[in-house]
């Protein structure tokens, strides 16, 4: 028996802005369902990856598969539609619109089933219960933590596959870092695989079935969470 | 007198807010300001002149269907202009509008010479209100840019359209991973605006005599009403629209109406001094 496809498959991507790049060579294998975080230090290319992968970038070298699908040169758009959901670190939500218009957009823009996409709102707002009390709340007036789940809840109306976090919990207090990251894990719960870069170290050691660090735009290791514990020495990672 | 004046700054505030409207549309969702505007205006104008003149059409049904040919035109122009050019500076688009803008002209004027026309038009009965004389022409002005500038709000606060359009405004990498098509949403904020224009276009040829220099007439004053109201905000465009409208018009009871027009160079100067994102626009710091 064929082994199933991994969720989402990198294979020696290479991206940067104009002709610098910023990472190169990367490539990995996510299985369904899994949590998957990378860290690195400041400036080691964690966003401008994802980024690549969300399509807000084009890849210079490589390829990027979801699941069958090679979406290396699909649009953002177009990736949004095969399932593959990005959450930016700022500026994630737009703010002149409320709240309900937030996840409307987000459901318009991603299916033309408009029964579905009824169906899918409310099962959000089941899911996100704050964002159905607030409906008429503009987003730009929500707090840091309720704009981060307001920003979740309009990446789940596509019903992504894979859903892809750029620091989640960056800027967060501890407590709203909690619940934050009790949303990912019940993201996840539901069947999504979840694809995570995180200045945290301790919190995407805690929720990540895998950790890949990555440095200077290479990728240095994968391993476990309990590896890092036991075999890497993760100062010696990050610094060389 | 002086109540008549301020009405007929009015209705030439209405007819400035249509234009200004489109104009802050694309500014907002393509980032550039549309030079070509008044050119565009021009078009609209000797479209309906032929549907209404030389087809004998009625000049509502040849302003709607000059409005739906314009829209048509423009996004033609889209595709053989800005398309090519989406991802250049604001300048290079601004260059490549005021280009297209000499091309429309120069086409409207070999194909009806410089002659000045007119809508057929017949003179109606003038309306009292107090002091205040309103005839059939700004009549028809007024109920055709409210209705114009009704259907816009509707469409910008209620339709998955204008939701589209305000999401790729104010972010389009966001609306780009929340899975919008920026082209699509480019292409139909087109037709949005070609109807604006198209629209407009009517009404300033029947507010003035319909030439080739019909659009130039309106520019500055269009883009000083966009520029007061704030570029990027539609609500602002129309209180800008009627707030210059009303000053040309006021202006003519102290200096010449000559020098009517100088009155939007003056307002574009003040407010960029004073508060250059204008009424309702939003500061924005660069770094």
């Amino acid at each position: 028996m064929t082994p199933p496809r991994p969720a989402l498959t990198v294979d020696k991507i290479a991206a940067g802005y104009g002709s610098g790049l910023v990472i190169s060579g990367i490539s990995l294998e996510i299985p369904a369902g899994e949590i998957f975080g990378v860290i690195g230090p400041n400036g080691s290319g964690k966003t401008t990856f994802i980024k690549a992968l969300a399509g807000l970038i084009q890849p210079s070298a490589g390829e990027i598969w979801l699941g069958p699908s090679n979406i290396t040169r699909l649009a953002a758009s177009k990736r949004v539609r095969l399932g593959v959901s990005y959450v930016p670190q700022e500026f994630n939500v737009f703010s002149n619109m409320t709240i309900r218009e937030n996840l409307k957009l987000a459901g318009e823009a991603s299916s033309r089933d408009s029964y579905a996409r009824r169906e899918r709102e409310s099962k959000i707002y089941e899911m996100f219960p704050e964002t159905s009390r607030r409906a008429n709340t503009r987003a730009g007036v929500l707090s840091g933590g309720e704009r981060q789940m307001l920003a979740f809840a309009c990446a789940m109306m596509s019903g992504p596959k894979v859903l892809l976090l750029d620091e989640p919990s960056a800027g967060l207090s501890p407590k709203l870092t909690a619940q934050i990251i009790d949303k990912v894990l019940e993201i996840n719960a539901a069947g999504v695989t979840v694809f995570m870069v995180e200045q945290n170290v301790k919190e995407a050691l805690r929720i990540a079935a895998r950790v890949a660090v990555l440095v200077s735009g290479s990728l240095r290791l994968i391993a476990k969470p309990a590896e890092f514990h036991s075999k890497y020495d993760l100062h010696e990672v990050f610094l060389g | 007198m002086v109540a008549q004046v301020a009405f007929n700054g009015l209705i030439t505030g209405l007819i400035l807010a249509l234009p200004a409207i489109a104009l802050t549309l694309t500014y907002s969702i393509l980032r550039f300001p549309n030079f070509a505007i008044g050119a565009m205006m021009t078009v609209g104008a000797y479209l309906a002149f032929v549907l209404n003149v030389l087809l004998h059409w009625p000049l509502l049904a040849a302003a709607v269907l000059s409005s739906i040919f314009l829209a048509a035109i423009l996004s033609l122009a889209d595709r053989a202009v800005f398309s090519p050019l989406r991802n250049r500076s604001s300048i290079t688009l601004l260059v490549a509008s005021i280009g297209l803008s000499f091309v429309l002209e120069n086409v409207v004027r070999l194909i009806f010479g410089n002659t000045a026309r007119s809508f057929d038009m017949q003179l109606g009965s003038v309306y009292e209100f107090g002091v205040i004389r309103a005839n059939r022409e700004q009549a028809f002005t007024a109920a055709a840019a409210l209705t114009a500038m009704i259907a816009v709000y509707i469409i910008l606060a209620h339709t998955s359209l204008g939701r589209a359009m305000r999401a790729v405004a104010d972010n389009p990498s966001l609306a780009a991973v929340r899975g919008l098509d920026g082209e699509q949403v480019i292409r139909k904020t087109w037709v949005v605006t070609g109807l604006l224009i198209g629209a407009s276009g009517v009404l300033a040829g029947i507010d003035r005599a319909i030439d080739p220099q019909l659009g130039w007439s309106y520019l500055i004053s269009v883009f000083a009403a966009a520029i007061l109201g704030g570029l990027g905000s539609p609500l602002g465009a129309v209180l800008g629209a009627v707030s210059i409208g009303v000053a040309e018009e006021m202006s003519t009871l102290v200096i010449s109406p000559n020098y009517r027009e100088a009155t939007g160079f003056f307002a574009i100067t003040v407010i960029l001094l004073l508060r250059p994102q204008g009424i309702l626009g939003t500061a924005r710091l660069r770094k």
